[in-house]
């Protein structure tokens, strides 16, 4: 009996051990998983934002593509809904871009890891490059500026020789005359903050006056912010007196003068030498920034009058005549006009036989739109140019009469004029993103008759009229218009996936 | 007797093994989860930050910024860190919604450094770095990341 007792025990350590070993390696297996699931998660991680610099290597890719062309249809390779991709380091990308008419450029790219075509990972990303702000001023001359007596403008002013601000006219931004000296007439101001009769307010500006020359206040003219009339280098300002001098009115912020000073201030620097800072726009004189017209800049480009390539060489003498008969009502979209032997004898009387000059009369915008030509432009009547809805407006004349040429409010030979009062839906008066924000342009004459002329935006001329008064707001929604500047800058950066 | 006194030993060392792993395990656990939590927290901090087009506000325990999420829908989106001492907790919040907790292991409130890597320009930080102490039931992990504001 003991004995087959003891022969049945026998063989029950093995099986006990079997036991315990097979829960040790059940619990060492679940220690094991536990730790592979950590370090699982670590390495998608891991995969998952190495993936992200695989698709912005390919935004890199475009953004160096878009140095020689902004039109997408060249892209190539690797353009997103195709087979190809192009290889970047742990794993491959797909890109593409498209440019809208104020030359925005929307590049999108997407990285897969570690290929498309078996993709464990995937990341989009969206990233928008505008034209580098090429404009800060609410009006620019290369040569002097006249502004009306009463006018007020909302935002800096610059030229390249003398400055004339009239009475009772405010200035709410800067004063800069960077050749030349700056005059204010009875009861004139230039000023940091402003609201008109109509609500519009303007605030947070400097109030500066700089000048390569004389600052005459006269006796009521005001400066809220500094003065500064400085001198060319090796000026003597220990024995200047009334040149270079900061004379009359009163100056609210310091006064900084290489003559005297016999403004009203509390923080006088007479005969002090400034640096002739900031210089003229350009060191040779010229309109600043200059145009350069490049059909690769735009999409969609609606040129005359011949579209492939638009190429300004590419001339007709009747180009202004397919312009003038466009419609103007809802005008949107990209237009180069390229006129051989643009001239207009007189544009006083507007678009003539006589007048190569495209004709803007009745203009309406359904949208962004850039007009680009060689011709002389005449805005008709215009009055109010409308828009359907948020619009930038760039109007370019690349027309420069002839030296001895007169442009003045009353026409003459002109590159862009306007006769009748040219106002530009501004839309809400505190809204800036809202109806047009315009740019007129040229680097050759511009004027204007009326004294009802407005608009959100700037106007940039190489001389200018406008002593009957053009009521400008500054508007930085024109600060980036394409044309103006081969370098582009990201403005956004969004991760889509 | 003596099978009863075998066995007992045996079970008394299968018993001690099986605390003494199911112990470890609990360990691993705790700290697969706490790394977990710290890592996902730690995803969408960078991927909201790195998209950030303002910083509304930002201290050391605290980031406020105008952000995207999802296919690129604009937030306000906050992270801050509270309580009194460790174990701290880490919280998001949403368009100015309620605070909503996303994880309490952290061992150190002040989890955001910022950088100006380009003073001449008017973004006070181009660089925010991250860094969560996560307190496991052994040990405290730490998590890093320095993220470059694309946007600023």
């Amino acid at each position: 009996m003991l004995t087959r007792l003891r022969r049945g025990e026998e063989g029950f350590a093995l099986v006990t051990a079997v036991f315990i070993l097979a829960i040790m390696s059940m619990l060492l297996i679940v220690v094991l998983e536990a730790g592979n699931n950590a370090f699982n998660v670590a390495e998608r991680n891991s995969r998952f934002t190495r993936t992200l610099g695989v698709a912005e290597a390919g935004v890199d890719d475009v953004v160096t593509q878009l140095g020689e062309s902004r039109l997408s249809s060249t892209l190539a390779s690797c353009r997103i809904g195709t087979g190809t991709v192009c290889a970047a380091a742990g794993g491959e990308y797909q890109v593409n871009w498209s440019t809208d008419v104020a030359g925005t450029v929307t590049v999108t790219s997407i990285g897969y890891y570690p290929s498309k075509a078996a993709a464990q990972i995937s990341r989009e990303i969206k990233a928008v490059y505008k034209p580098i702000p090429s404009f800060y001023y609410a009006i620019f001359s290369d040569t002097s500026i006249n502004i009306k007596n009463g006018q007020v403008v909302y935002g800096n002013i610059f030229a390249n020789q003398g400055i004339t601000i009239g009475t009772g006219a405010v200035i709410c931004g800067s004063v800069t005359s960077a050749g030349g000296s700056v005059i204010t007439q009875a009861g004139a101001r230039i000023v940091k903050s402003y609201t008109d009769g109509s609500g519009r307010v303007c605030s947070g500006k400097t109030g500066n006056v700089w000048a390569n020359g004389t600052i005459d206040l006269g006796s009521t003219g005001v400066i809220e912010g500094d003065a500064t009339a400085s001198a060319p280098a090796g000026t003597n300002c220990a024995i200047q007196t009334v040149t270079y001098a900061v004379l009359g009115g009163t100056v609210q912020g310091k006064a900084t003068a290489c003559g005297i000073i016999t403004a009203m201030t509390t923080n006088p620097s007479a005969h002090t030498w400034t640096a002739p800072s900031p210089p003229k726009a350009s060191p040779t004189g010229g309109i600043a920034p200059p145009y350069t017209f490049d059909p690769t800049n735009y999409t969609g480009i609606n040129c005359i009058p011949i579209s492939s390539p638009c190429d300004p060489a590419q001339t007709s003498a009747t180009a202004y005549q397919v312009f003038n008969a466009l419609s103007k009502t809802n005008m949107q979209g990209v237009y180069a006009v390229w006129q051989t032997d643009p001239h207009c004898g007189n544009i006083k009387n507007g678009a003539s036989a006589q007048c190569t000059t495209l004709d803007l009369t009745n203009l309406s915008v359904g949208g962004d739109l850039t007009i680009v030509t060689n011709a002389p432009i005449y805005f008709g009547n215009t009055n109010p140019i409308t828009s359907t809805g948020p619009a930038t407006v760039a109007v370019v004349s690349l027309y420069i009469p002839g030296a001895s040429s007169s442009c003045t409010v009353n026409g003459g030979d002109c590159s862009i004029y306007g006769k009748n009062a040219v106002v530009f839906d501004a839309g809400n008066a505190n809204d800036p993103n809202d109806a047009i924000a315009a740019m007129v342009y040229t680097p050759g004459k511009m004027a204007f008759k009326e004294q009802t002329n407005a608009a959100d935006g700037a106007l940039y001329a190489g001389s200018m009229d406008i002593a009957n008064g053009f009521g400008i707001t500054y508007n930085d929604r024109i600060s980036s218009i394409v044309g103006f500047g081969g370098s582009l800058e990201r403005v956004l950066w969004q991760e889509i996936s | 007797m003596v099978t009863l006194a075998v066995m007992g030993t045996i079970v008394a060392a299968t018993m001690g093994v099986l605390f003494s792993v199911y112990k470890e395990t609990g360990v691993v656990l705790n700290r697969r989860d706490v790394l977990g939590q710290g890592q996902i927290a730690m995803q969408q901090m960078t991927k909201q930050f790195r998209q950030a087009t303002t910083l509304n506000s930002h201290t050391a325990t605290q980031l406020d910024v105008s952000t995207f999420t999802g296919a690129g829908t604009a937030h306000q989106i906050a992270w801050r860190t509270t309580g009194s001492s460790a174990p701290y907790s880490l919280q998001r919040q949403q368009d100015g919604g309620a605070f909503i907790t996303v994880l309490t292991f952290l061992t150190s409130p002040n989890i955001f450094t910022y950088t100006d890597n380009d003073s001449l320009d008017a973004n006070p930080v181009d660089q925010v770095g991250i860094q969560l102490s996560l307190g496991t039931s052994t040990t405290t992990v730490v998590l890093r990341s320095d993220i470059q504001l694309r946007n600023q």
